[in-house]
């Protein structure tokens, strides 16, 4: 009786027809150990299925939030380094304004004399 | 969204993104690369995320986008790499699978070598078990072409399994005559 049902659910899985609670009663019954002698043949599909379904990392999350991490304080790093380059040259080129503003009325006096 | 926000909706989908980008790119590297991209993405477009209906069609969509463009690229830049891949295909011959207890690998590689839409398809229902609508979602397919490429699909895989199964039968049957 139960094969009968699985037969149909089978036809309907490989006509795109079935629901995702119909594909894992298929998935639980060719996984279950007690699999009708004429249906044996579809075990390795829906164990291989199964054993991808469980395929996990649990460190994952945590691996890929510390490189988001890290790409931050670089890029934190990278903008502070650019500002300190900026401020710098900022701060040279005042210096050197200054420097020729002092400069310039001494060269004047210079040449009036 | 916010940080917390972000560990508790986002984080959790990352196995299925690192799966769905495996499956594309068969390389590891190249797809834990993608992976670390288009979370860093997220990350920095993480105040737009609420908008967003469904978070995980779209995050899987971005994987699927940022993979095909690794493989254009790849085409492009390397002939190398798909001589290389050819190779190790050869190499690694279905009469190996027969000895493998591993089905898991048996299923991927034969999913692996189906056409992009049919690969793409299968992927999402039968080991993300997305909705048909979610697929619709990423692939941007309607749900009826949807429908034949999974149909498609499924058939190669049992297809193949089967001829794998019976090639081994055969083998197994030609090595007992031979003892006998």
């Amino acid at each position: 009786m139960e094969s009968q049902r699985i037969n149909i659910l089978l036809q309907k899985y490989f006509e795109a027809e079935t629901t995702l609670a119909e594909e894992n009663e298929l998935i639980t019954y060719f996984t279950s150990g007690e699999v009708d002698e004429n249906l044996k043949m579809y075990v390795p599909m829906f164990s291989g299925i199964k054993e991808l379904l469980a395929d996990e990392n649990p460190g994952l999350g945590d691996d890929l939030m510390n490189h988001i991490l890290e790409s931050e304080h670089r890029e934190k790093l990278r903008y502070r380094w650019m500002w300190q380059m900026v401020t710098g040259v900022a701060a040279s080129g005042n210096a050197g304004c200054e420097f020729l503003r002092q400069s310039k009325p001494m060269e004047r006096h210079v040449y009036r004399s | 969204m916010l940080a917390r926000d972000f560990k508790t909706d986002v984080l959790p989908i990352s196995n299925k993104l690192l799966r769905f980008a495996l499956q594309i790119l068969q390389n590891e590297e190249e797809a834990k690369d993608v992976l670390q991209d288009v979370f860093l993405k997220l990350w920095q477009k993480r105040d737009e995320l609420g908008k967003v209906e469904n978070l995980e069609a779209f995050a899987i969509r971005m994987i699927r986008n940022r993979c095909l463009d690794l493989i254009r690229s790849r085409r492009t830049v390397s002939l190398e790499l798909v001589k290389k891949n050819r190779q190790q295909e050869e190499d690694c011959s279905d009469a190996d699978y027969l000895e493998n207890t591993e089905l898991a690998g048996l299923v991927k590689r034969i999913i692996a070598e189906l056409p992009d839409l049919q690969r793409t398809v299968i992927h999402l229902r039968d080991i993300e078990e997305l909705e048909y609508e979610e697929i619709a979602e990423v692939t941007e397919l309607n749900v009826n072409a949807i429908r034949v490429n999974l149909s498609r699909a499924r058939k190669k895989v049992r297809d193949e399994i089967l001829k794998i199964q019976n090639y081994g039968i055969t083998e197994n049957k030609h090595i007992a005559a031979k003892v006998l």
